[in-house]
């Protein structure tokens, strides 16, 4: 009973004093306010493409061929940076556009030339492989000339004790200068550019001591 | 006189040369080309074009040009080069015996040579065979100057 009269009390005392509270205050400092003119150009491009359509359609067995059309727009836009409002001293953009750096797309190709073949002409006469002559053997000989060779040679057969005598060729027109014996031809290394021409007759003698050698017979 | 060309390929350089000689056989002219090597361009674009052209119209025609001796004829044992100049014959060796000069055909004659022939293609003038055929009777050694001709041509290729 007593319990229930200090507990009347006390909800007599908070209805008449009320709860407790504590003040805010609640005001607080106004916001900076950075004013920005932004102009956007927008440029817009129109454009349109035509499109052909052709739809096929098989009905009842039958292909029959629809034509349709339809426009495609095209919008494209371009942005120009916004001028900075004088109020906004010293402060920075609200954006910041990307430097631009400027490349060339074509560069311009360098040529190359392809040169058509062509040449010099030179002019050597005096080139030794052209003083170098090769004189072929002949397959007749005159009976004549084989007699006078003949007659020299029994000459030089007296002289010398020669073993044997073996014919090798019989040469028109060998011109003068170095000869030598390749085979069945004369190689000849012409002198001078006006050479004397002759008939020559080459037998191969071998002496007692065993050695050969060429006897060159001139006829002319 | 009497001129041989000649244009070899030699370790893939293109080179020609003319070689004028007197009736005995010694040098009177003798002019040829810078040895040409074609580049790898050079050769994809004139492609099959690339040998005919290089030996006849760049080479044997420009060597031609150039000739200063008054020449009866220019022989040379490549066909190809016929075509350049009238002047020009085609000259090889048969092995048929023949007692006189012989017409094959339009542009085309046997002339008798040592124990066999030559054959000549080109037009030849009646006068020019005649002279011909003396000289060749006379013991002229027709080929032998060719020899000279390609070692001379080598000679310059290896020079340079």
């Amino acid at each position: 009973m007593f319990k229930y009269l200090i507990e009347l009390l006390k909800g007599f005392f908070l209805e008449f004093k009320g709860a407790k509270a504590r003040n805010v205050d609640l005001e607080v400092e106004k916001p900076q306010f950075l004013k920005r003119e932004i102009n956007w150009n927008v440029h817009v491009l129109e454009s349109s493409v035509k499109a052909r359509v052709l739809d096929l359609k098989d009905e009842k067995g039958q292909p029959v061929v629809r034509e349709g059309c339809f426009r495609l727009k095209v919008e494209t836009s371009t942005l120009t940076p916004p001028p900075v409002s004088p109020n906004a001293k010293d402060k920075p953009p609200l954006l910041e556009f990307p430097e631009v750096f400027q490349q060339v797309a074509i560069v311009e190709p360098s040529l190359h030339k392809v040169t058509a073949l062509g040449t010099c002409t030179l002019s050597n006469p005096s080139l030794l492989p052209l003083w170098r002559k090769k004189v072929k053997r002949e397959t007749r000989v005159e009976r004549e000339k084989i007699e006078r060779a003949l007659r020299v040679l029994q000459e030089m057969i007296e002289k010398e004790e020669l073993k044997g005598v073996t014919f090798s060729g019989y040469f028109k027109n060998v011109p003068n200068g170095t000869i030598k014996i390749a085979g069945n031809d004369l190689i000849v290394d012409i002198d001078g550019k006006n050479p004397e021409f002759r008939s020559l007759m080459v037998f191969r003698a071998f002496t007692k001591d065993g050695k050969t050698k060429n006897v060159l017979i001139f006829l002319d | 006189m009497i001129g041989y060309l000649a244009v070899e390929k030699l370790n893939n350089k293109f080179v020609g040369g003319l070689l004028v000689v007197d009736e005995r056989g010694i040098p009177q002219e003798f002019k040829y080309t810078e040895p040409i090597v074609p580049n790898e361009l050079q050769r994809i674009l004139y492609g099959k074009s690339l040998d005919y052209f290089l030996k006849t119209e760049i080479i044997a025609a420009t060597l031609v040009k150039k000739i200063e001796k008054p020449v009866d004829f220019i022989f040379t044992k490549d066909l190809e080069l016929l075509e350049i100049d009238q002047r020009v014959f085609y000259l090889s060796e048969r092995r048929e015996e023949i007692s006189e000069v012989r017409k094959i055909s339009e542009e085309e004659y046997l002339v008798p040579y040592r124990e066999g022939a030559l054959r000549i293609v080109g037009k030849v003038l009646p006068d020019k065979l005649r002279k011909l055929s003396e000289m060749l009777e006379e013991g002229l050694d027709i080929f032998e100057p060719f020899e000279r001709l390609e070692k001379a041509l080598e000679y310059v290729c290896s020079s340079t």
